[in-house]
């Protein structure tokens, strides 16, 4: 079952009088349960297609289907749920709000959508990424790869049947990174569909297929 | 976003921002004040005179007067000088003829020449004035007075403007150094009654001449303003003695309606048969109302000014905060969220501000009474209580807090939620 598709998505941004294209003619579909590595130089376009796919940013062209939903001419509402209920986002800089703790954090996306997360979800999902004991800190008080995984356990806990990922691995050393391979692997496993954009050989030759992004094209 | 999550975040929020959420407070708060103190002083003020000064009617009760030249609160002639209707007994029948009018109380015009002599009890000296009478219903006065106010062959019962009492106790007594007067005092006084001996008519007007003894039963809003009123069978009884005999007029009537909403139609009917309502309550009240709202001017703009503060403070709250609002976003805000988020945190500033301004306001108005009582001398009238803070007048001006802190805060809340997410997340 296709749980994320994309056809034929061009975005352009203003670079001066011309116009950049960042993505040019990006197609792609990722199954249900599957793991798939998106690598490709820096500036490739990476994470700029991730947000697209993410209804983070909803400036270009083409079509994505993300769990069945067309993306294009959904309300901001309709959006806004799908990201916070649908779509897990793991974002290269983290994002995490600094004045909230780590608990607070990841119990995030269910205050605007109307779920009830249970305090035991959150622990559970803070024992996963390895962060037991750290739920009040907050994330200055945090290494850059525990706020990296407190940014992969916001993703998770909503249980959201696509997780799109930007680095997450690039802050942590090996032993860590490997854990949260094996949560990938479980996640997987649950039939999520997994996109990872990564520098990290380790999650690229794991994964069941690789896509090679650059200048905003895949080959 | 469920509303309980929007109204914690939104306490958050402001809380988060307690050294802004405390300046904007605080202007709303001055807003609010100076805003309640002026109405609360022009409903005061507005009360007193309508109460006291001009003794405002209820409202199911009118009363009618011969049409006269109205110059605000001055009226100039009355009646059959102006070539106007004068009222006589043919006039009270059809007056309570007029559908809803369910009690007419005429005001009996005793034209005698009249002059009192007395007061010696009281002034310490006796005195010796030209006096008006008027004859009033019995049942009209009995409210205040009770039944001494009924006709009796051994003296004149008479009753006293309460109007005049206060202009008397406020202005003469503590110019002349008179002792003040209070109702009690000034019941069971008698004074001798000279008909046919008016300084300024002579005997004109009078049949025959003669001396009445004359007792005080009480005070009433209804006697006439400078002189003395007396129950309708005295006052009639007088004129049958003493009078040349022409035709009952009577110098204004009071009419009662069935109920307050039949008030207009009935003042229709009033002057479609030539005659005029008294408007002085009114005019006076349109007079005060209006300064009051002229006044209130200034509170508004002391609340736009507030706005304009809140406004500048959100923008840049919400500038400082662009990066965490567009987190937010991300993982499922949307903008009807965040609008929501924002404009509360503004009304709670409101609330806040409304509900301090309101107390900051009344506390104002307390110490002005107290002061008042203190420092200014005796006049006319004077209130006990120079402001009105009806419970409808602490509610408008929180509803006003709220709404002006909510349209300061909208301009920059609609600009934040229209933020693109990966724009915000960029910064
Ligand atoms: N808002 C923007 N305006 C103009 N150019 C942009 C904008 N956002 C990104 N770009 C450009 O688009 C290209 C792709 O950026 P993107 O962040 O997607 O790359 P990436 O593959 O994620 O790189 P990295 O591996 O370093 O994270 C870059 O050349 C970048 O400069
Ligand atoms: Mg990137």
């Amino acid at each position: 079952m296709t749980l994320l598709s994309a056809s034929n998505i061009v975005k352009e941004v203003r670079d001066g009088e011309r116009k950049a294209r960042i993505l040019d003619g990006v197609s792609l579909e990722l199954a249900a349960g599957e793991r798939v590595a998106l690598v490709g130089p820096s500036g490739s376009g990476k994470s700029t297609l991730l947000h697209v796919l993410g209804a983070l940013d909803g400036d270009y062209t083409g079509e994505v289907r993300l769990a069945g939903t067309p993306l294009e001419g959904l309300s901001d509402r309709a959006r806004s749920r799908l990201r916070g209920r649908d779509v897990g986002f793991v974002f290269q800089a983290y994002n995490l709000v600094s004045r909230a703790t780590v608990a607070e954090n990841i119990a995030l996306p269910s205050r605007f959508n109307g779920t009830q997360l249970a305090p035991e979800a959150v622990r559970e999902v803070i024992e996963r990424v390895g962060l037991s004991g750290k739920a009040d800190r907050r994330p200055h008080q945090l290494s850059g790869g525990e706020r990296q995984r407190v940014a992969i356990a916001r993703a998770l806990v909503q249980k959201p049947k696509v997780v799109l990922c930007d680095e997450p691995t690039g802050n942590l050393d090996a032993e860590t990174g490997g854990k949260i391979l094996q949560l990938f692997d479980a996640l997987t496993g649950a039939g999520v569909a997994l996109l990872i954009a990564t520098h990290d050989r380790a999650i690229a030759d794991s994964s069941r297929r690789e896509l090679k992004l650059k200048d905003g094209k895949l080959s | 976003m469920k509303l309980g999550e929007m109204v914690g975040m939104a306490a958050a929020d402001a809380w988060a921002a307690r050294a802004r959420s405390l300046v904007s407070v605080v202007g709303i708060a001055l807003g609010v004040g100076v805003l309640v103190v002026i109405v609360a002083l022009g409903l005061g003020v507005r009360g007193a005179v309508l109460d006291e000064v001009v003794q405002r009617m209820p409202l199911d009760t009118i009363e009618v007067v011969p049409k006269s030249v109205n110059l605000g609160l001055i009226k100039l002639g009355g009646g059959s000088l102006l070539g106007g209707r004068v009222i006589d007994d043919g006039t009270v029948t059809s007056l309570g003829a007029i559908a809803d009018v369910v009690a007419v109380y005429p005001k009996l015009e005793v034209k005698l020449p009249l002059g009192a002599r007395g007061g010696e009890s009281l002034l310490g000296k006796s005195l010796y004035a030209d006096l008006f009478v008027n004859g009033l219903p019995e049942e009209l006065v009995r409210t205040e007075v009770g039944v001494a106010f009924a006709d009796n062959t051994d003296y004149l019962p008479v009753v006293i403007s309460s109007q005049l009492l206060e202009l008397y106790n406020s202005s003469v007594a503590s110019t002349l150094g008179t002792p003040q007067l209070t109702p009690q005092t000034l019941i069971g006084i008698e004074f001798d009654v000279w008909v046919g001996r008016s300084l300024i008519l002579g005997q004109q007007g009078a049949r025959t001449t003669g001396r009445e003894r004359a007792r005080v039963v009480g005070v009433s809003r209804h006697a006439v303003k400078l002189g003395a009123s007396l129950p309708m069978a005295t006052a009639r009884r007088l004129l049958a003695k003493y009078g040349e005999g022409g035709a009952a007029t009577y110098g204004s009537v009071i009419l009662k309606a069935r109920s307050a909403a039949d008030v207009p139609a009935i003042t229709r009917a009033v002057r479609d048969q030539g005659l005029d309502v008294d408007q002085t309550a009114q005019q006076a009240a349109d007079l005060m109302s209006g300064a009051t709202g002229i006044a209130s001017l200034v509170g508004l703009l002391v609340l736009v000014l507030a706005a304009l503060n809140i406004a500048h403070s959100f923008v840049a709250m919400l500038a400082e905060r662009r990066r965490e609002l567009g987190i937010l976003r991300a993982v499922g805000a949307s903008r009807g969220d965040l609008l929501g988020v924002v404009l509360l945190q503004a009304s709670f500033l409101g609330a806040a501000g409304g509900v301090f301004g309101v107390l900051a306001g009344w506390i104002v108005c307390a110490i002005a009474d107290a002061s008042a009582a203190v420092l200014l001398p005796d006049f006319p009238f004077k209130p006990k209580s120079f402001f009105a803070l009806p419970w409808w007048l602490a509610l408008a001006a929180l509803l006003a807090a709220v709404l002006a802190a909510c349209l300061g805060a909208a301009w920059p809340a609609i600009r934040t939620a229209r933020l693109r997410v990966t724009d915000a997340l960029a910064d």
